[in-house]
């Protein structure tokens, strides 16, 4: 009888959201693997460590692209071209009133 | 009842970075609304919450950043004014290279909601562990490599150089990866400070539960035509010690008794 093999993202996903799977697979990788089907290739392409191969394979199981994500807007991000502003003063440097508290080393063992 | 708004990161390795409180903070939201960086990322957090919402949709080929940026913002709050208790998930670290957060938060409180941030394992955290490098050692320099080359820098040589998304760079819309030309634009503006042969290391931290990071040692003399994507990061070792300060020195000994 085939064994139904369990898709990579699949098994990485289980790996990363269940605690016991994955501290079992830190002790015995190749034996984990073996037991939750995951496929023969797949299973070398993780043993290899290289994240470029596991994100290559994973493109065969999702649709979507890996696209350039970036969450921040940087200086001119609403123009184009880019315009950079020059600020019109100098920043601020705030002085302390007063100079900061040097501790004294504790004496006291020598005194006695 | 008074809606509030927590936001949180996952870390970067899927699901093994995600802390305690964070997990709770998502699993207890009456709304989760999430920004994954990879289709596996958004799919775990979907089975983490099955009705959570993706912003990922927000973004589109060709459309603005700020405009994306703004239209997130507005799908955060808008739960929290209808009087639910909202978790917003982002990947990493949620105020580290992350507009939207920042800008709910501030307006989230703004409006009189309670607002809070719970930190996060962010990209840097992976690189010093990564890399071995200890950034109290040397001090570092972190920049957003766009922002790096748009505002003048003074570059402290003595101390690490770290620049993110340089696979991004001078990109102003989704979807896009910089060219070439743009890369040499950046080692041009480095080697003004750098020669040729200064160590640089392009890095990538495995968003995987497992496998190893990039971490590819070139040199600033041959780093135009490196293969990079939006998630790489350069990092520039130190060239040179910082020069001691002899005044500061003598002044900081402790007197002679």
């Amino acid at each position: 009888m085939a064994t139904m093999r369990q898709p990579l993202g699949d098994f990485l996903v289980r790996l990363g959201d269940e605690p016991e799977l994955f501290e079992e697979y830190t002790r015995d990788r190749e034996g984990v693997m073996e037991r939750e089907a995951v496929a023969p290739a797949d299973r070398e392409v993780i043993l290899s460590g290289d994240i470029r191969a596991l994100r290559a394979r994973l493109r065969r199981e999702y649709s979507e692209p890996d696209e350039a994500m970036v969450v921040m807007e940087r200086p001119g991000e609403e123009e184009e071209p880019p315009t950079v502003m020059e600020p019109e003063e100098p920043p601020t440097v705030m002085e302390p009133e007063e100079p900061p508290v040097v501790m004294e080393p504790d004496k006291g063992a020598e005194a006695e | 009842m008074a809606g509030s708004l927590t936001v949180v990161g996952t870390g970067i390795r899927l699901g093994v970075q995600l802390t305690p409180e964070a997990r709770t903070a998502l699993l207890r939201a009456d709304r989760v609304l999430h920004l994954g960086a990879e289709p596996l990322m958004r799919r775990w957090l979907s089975t983490l919450r099955p009705d959570a919402t993706s912003l990922h949709g927000f973004y589109a080929p060709g459309k603005r950043r700020g405009e994306t940026y703004r239209e997130m913002v507005e799908a955060i709050l808008a739960p929290v004014r209808q009087g639910y208790h909202v978790c917003a998930v982002f990947y990493g670290h949620p105020g580290v290279f992350v507009s939207p957060s920042h800008e709910a938060i501030r307006r989230a409180r703004s409006d009189g909601y309670d607002a809070t941030m719970l930190p996060a394992v962010s990209a840097e955290d992976c690189l010093f562990a990564d890399l071995g490098i200890d950034p109290g050692v040397t001090g570092c320099q972190s920049y957003e490599a766009t922002s790096f080359l748009l505002t003048k820098r003074t570059v402290d040589p003595a101390a690490l150089l770290i620049l993110w998304q340089v696979g991004v760079l001078g990109e102003w819309h989704h979807g896009r990866r910089t060219d070439a030309s743009r890369l040499a634009l950046l080692v041009d503006r480095l080697l003004t400070v750098y020669p040729a042969d200064q160590e640089a290391i392009l890095y990538e931290a495995s968003p995987y539960p497992v496998g190893d990071a990039i971490a590819e040692r070139t040199t600033l003399g041959r780093l135009g035509g490196a293969p990079v994507t939006a998630a790489t990061t350069l990092v520039v070792p130190p060239r040179e010690h910082a020069q001691s300060d002899a005044t500061l020195r003598g002044r900081l000994q402790p007197p002679r008794t």
